[in-house]
């Protein structure tokens, strides 16, 4: 399993910016809470150890290091510091542009060429980090008063394990107003979540109109280093809709819409399936290919080539417009301004496949 | 005692296996709910529901072979996060693979075999009494090492003692439109060598089964009236009968009873044999409000068509496409281009058809070797079947043949293989236009048929060319270059996805526009859209 870094900043009236990305160990610059980059409350660098990591990659608009697999790759920021600089190694410029804050992000992504499992990755890139399949809240109505709700907030497998405290749940729109004031008692943990009582404002009489929703709201701390001293805060939203059951009124739970967020969890489906054996003849293998979005600050997207294709094979990014930093074989960032496709194929001795994806700029 | 029920499947379009056994759980008493899961990316969600629902009964419908890993995976997952319950599986897969799965999945109980409704229905009656699960006719069940398997049990002779399918709460939409699933017959007359759908059937000893015009128009009015369903997607395997005065007097009598029931101006989707589109089936088809024939066409080459023991010709293609454009009912329609012995005057020849109508919808594909069927007999008989159940191939017999598909399946991947393929979402894009054409005919809907139409046909040109161009670099010999041959399907990819890009933005763009102005238009008419609707290029898959 590799480990990849993801660097995000942000400054006062400047659009948020994918500052870093990285296979680790990776490169160090400033040093920071997450021991890759620190800047101080005024937005100035505190310098670092610039083009410590590995081998490759190029750093752009930044500083430092060609080199190898692990290189960072520094995109923009205002002002750009440097260049195409450095050789890997120690040392370098420090890079330390005048962000305001900045959030580091570290996601699982499985070898090139092997599948990830479900739920595997998950990237984030806003602070608070919005994710919206970390946690999802659920009602079941069982009362005949519909102002009584048993709840649950289900907690994704890979950030239970992470997990610093219990959720803290509130409304944050709701309609009508009445059901805003959601009290939330008895929070038990159980397996996969936890469990608790909501109670509304009452007598609640409501019919099942397309109108009628609340936004929940579930914040989670998570521990993003081991000794858990890095605690950072997620947050979920879950709509709720009240619809009519099969027999009565029932509560129903969507908001599973993810903006910044994407969870690996399947192989594009595949129409035919690959035939293992050996014959002779070109491509006998069918390999399964898409290109999986990790995480898009405003005009840059980090993508990664899911595949099957095993770690001999070869990658091939072309895009239409912008510019394109290779982390690794299979994973790149795209920056561009403008709409455009990008496309990968990746080859092997025993087959080939090609994927595209399409961006629209805002 | 009763039992909690979670039925978990695949949902694209109403699942109506799953549907009809959730109202037998029903009527025998327990509580059932319908779970979606189709794939691994439904997973954790999938198990979290079925978990919540604390059910003493787990069934699961497997629908499609080649997603078997994940429907494994999903009774994996269920028993490791602590699923104690009665465990079972159904559905065509299940039926002939059930020792494969009983062996691969430790954790899974029973399998229902054929129809699920009456041994589901006894399994459930079973565990309700606290009786073990065995010794009943459709069942396989275990005892120690061994599987057990019960005697096949007949089909049931009337289908209109089934109860009526429980769907889902919220209903489907395409166009803006309300849509439903409805069966009107179980099984089909055909005995194609590559069908799961003959292969199932033969062991129950009764092929094809109808339901009364008065039951069907009576479930029909139901949709219509209580959840403001328009248009009726007929998931028979066959729809027309074989018989033209027999079809022609059925779908009178259906149109007679839905008027009888206030259930007017309704469309229809229905699936039908080439051979059996008569005149006559398409005015009576027409005049009962079906805008589009799903046709079993397969290939324009005699001696395909003999191969795969259809029994049409393609003369029948011809003048059932004809016949249909006549009647004003778009044909749609699945090439299949390969099959174990294809030749490349066969492919030559089916490609040559598909320059006809490049304005109709239609798509490509490899004959696939399902469980049960006779083809897989037949290859395994001759030593060229290849895989297990969780996947067959095959080699095709003309290497040339067997190079064209490897190069279709890199190339048209995104084109045309994929779920949500550029040829896929224009099949579903040219239902939406038939709808509107048929509930909202005027000059905006025409200038936006022609619109979908041109862009259609734009785009099934290029890909036709694209499968020209196979041909013709697998038929000069360039096929044993193994590196030409991955640099043809590469770059073959790459052109085909920067050319449709345009095309494929516009697809979205059109299918959101059909989906408000349809809501829009059905307000009008005074049928309110639903608070909330099930949509996406799924819902009309295949037509």
């Amino acid at each position: 399993m590799r480990k990849l870094r993801i660097v995000i900043g942000r400054s006062p009236k400047v659009a948020p910016v994918i500052a870093a990305v990285g296979l680790m160990p990776v490169l160090a610059s400033c040093g920071s809470r997450s021991g890759l980059l620190s800047v101080d409350d005024a937005g100035v660098s505190t310098g670092g150890n610039a083009g410590s990591g590995g081998a490759g990659g190029t750093a752009l608009g930044g500083f430092g290091g060609t080199g190898g697999a692990g290189g960072v790759i520094v995109t923009g920021g205002t002002g750009g510091f440097g260049g195409v600089g450095g050789t890997g190694g120690t040392g370098g410029a420090p890079w330390c542009p005048p962000y305001r804050q900045i959030e580091t992000h570290v996601v699982d992504i499985p070898p090139p060429g092997v599948p990830a499992s479900p739920g595997q990755l998950c990237a984030v890139s806003v602070e608070p980090v919005t994710s919206n399949t970390a946690a999802r809240v659920t009602l079941t109505k069982y009362s005949p008063a519909l102002e009584l709700a048993q709840g649950f907030v289900a907690i994704a497998p890979d950030v239970q394990k992470v997990l610093a405290g219990p959720p803290k749940i509130s409304v944050k729109t709701a309609n009508p107003p009445q059901l805003g004031k959601m009290q939330v008692s008895a929070l038990t943990q159980l397996a996969g979540g936890y469990s608790f009582h909501a109670t509304f404002d009452g007598p609640l009489s409501l019919e099942p109109n397309g109108w009628v929703m609340l936004e929940v709201e579930v914040e989670l701390d998570i521990a993003c280093d081991p000794s858990g001293t890095d605690i950072r805060t997620v947050t979920s939203r879950t709509e709720i809709h009240l619809c009519m059951g099969d027999a009565d009124l029932e509560w129903v739970s969507s908001g599973d819409e993810c903006t910044v967020c994407k969870i690996i969890a399947e192989m594009a489906p595949p129409p035919m399936l690959p035939d293992p054996v050996p014959d002779g003849l070109p491509m006998p293998r069918a390999f399964r290919l898409r290109v999986v979005e990790l995480a898009r600050v405003a005009d840059s997207v980090l993508l990664f080539a899911e595949n099957d294709a095993g770690a001999e094979a070869r990658y091939d990014w072309q895009v239409s417009a912008g510019r394109l930093e290779h982390i690794a074989p299979d994973l790149v960032l795209w920056t561009t301004a403008s709409s455009g496709l990008l496309q990968v194929a990746v080859e092997h001795a025993d087959g080939a496949a090609v994927a595209s994806f399409d961006w629209e700029a805002p | 005692m009763s039992l909690r029920v979670a039925l978990v499947g695949p949902i694209y379009q109403e699942n109506l296996a799953l549907a009809y056994l959730a109202a037998v759980a029903r009527g025998g008493g327990h509580r059932a709910e319908v779970v979606p899961y189709a794939r691994r990316a439904e997973l954790d969600a999938a198990v979290r529901r079925v978990l919540e629902l604390e059910p003493h009964v787990v069934g699961l419908g497997i629908a499609f072979q080649n997603h078997i890993e994940d429907y494994l995976l999903f009774l994996r997952e269920l028993r490791a996060r602590g699923f104690r319950g009665h465990l079972t599986a159904g559905g065509h897969v299940p039926t002939f693979c059930f020792r494969e799965l009983l062996r691969d999945a430790p954790g899974l109980d029973t399998v229902v075999r054929h129809d699920g409704e009456e041994t589901f229905g006894a399994l459930l009656s079973a565990i309700a009494r606290g009786d073990r699960a065995r010794d009943l006719p459709g069942l396989v069940w275990r005892e120690g090492d061994d599987v057990v398997v019960g005697p096949v049990r007949a089909a049931a002779s009337d289908l209109d003692r089934l109860p009526v399918a429980s769907r889902s709460a919220e209903p489907f939409s395409v166009a803006g439109v309300v849509v439903d699933f409805v069966i009107t017959a179980r099984g089909c007359v055909g005995e194609c060598n590559y069908c799961s759908i003959a292969a199932y059937t033969s062991e129950q000893q009764k092929r094809y089964r109808l339901r009364s015009p008065s039951a069907v128009a009576d479930e029909i009015a139901t949709l219509y009236h209580e959840r403001s369903a328009r248009v009726m997607f007929v998931q028979d395997d066959l729809f027309v009968l074989p018989s033209s005065a027999r079809t022609v007097e059925r779908v009178g009598a259906l149109k007679q009873e839905l008027a009888r029931r206030g259930a007017h101006d309704l469309a229809f989707w229905v699936k039908a044999r080439p051979e059996s589109v008569t005149p006559e089936v398409c005015r009576a088809l027409r005049e009962m409000g079906v805008i589009h024939v799903f046709l079993g066409v397969e290939s324009a080459s005699a001696p395909r068509l003999e191969y795969l023991g259809r029994t049409h010709l393609p003369v029948h293609n011809e003048s059932a496409i004809a016949r249909c454009r006549e009647h004003g009912i778009v044909p749609s329609f699945n090439f299949m281009l390969f099959d174990p012995d294809s030749s490349l005057d066969d492919i030559g020849a089916t490609l040559d058809m598909a320059e006809q109508h490049l304005d109709l919808p239609w798509n490509v594909c490899r004959t696939e070797i399902y469980s049960g069927t006779s083809l897989q007999a037949r290859l395994r008989a001759e030593g060229r079947l290849r895989g297990d159940y969780r996947s067959y191939g095959y080699l095709m017999r003309d290497e040339r043949a067997e190079i064209m598909f490897r190069i279709v399946r890199v190339a048209l991947s995104e084109r045309a293989l994929e779920m949500e393929s550029l040829l896929n979402r224009l099949i579903s894009l040219s239902f939406a236009r038939q709808i509107h054409q048929h509930f909202f005919p005027g000059r905006a809907t025409e200038a936006l048929s022609r619109e979908v139409t041109e862009l259609a046909v734009t785009a099934r040109r290029d890909t036709l060319d694209s499968l020209r161009r196979a041909l013709d670099f697998v038929a000069s010999g360039a096929h044993q270059d193994a590196e030409r041959v991955r640099r043809f399907a590469v770059d073959e990819a790459l052109a085909l996805a920067r050319r449709g890009l345009p095309w494929r933005a516009r697809t979205e763009q059109l299918w959101r526009h059909f989906t408000a102005r349809g809501s829009l238009l059905m307000g009008r008419r005074g049928v309110l859209p639903p608070e909330r609707a099930q949509g996406g290029w799924q819902v009309a898959a295949g037509s």
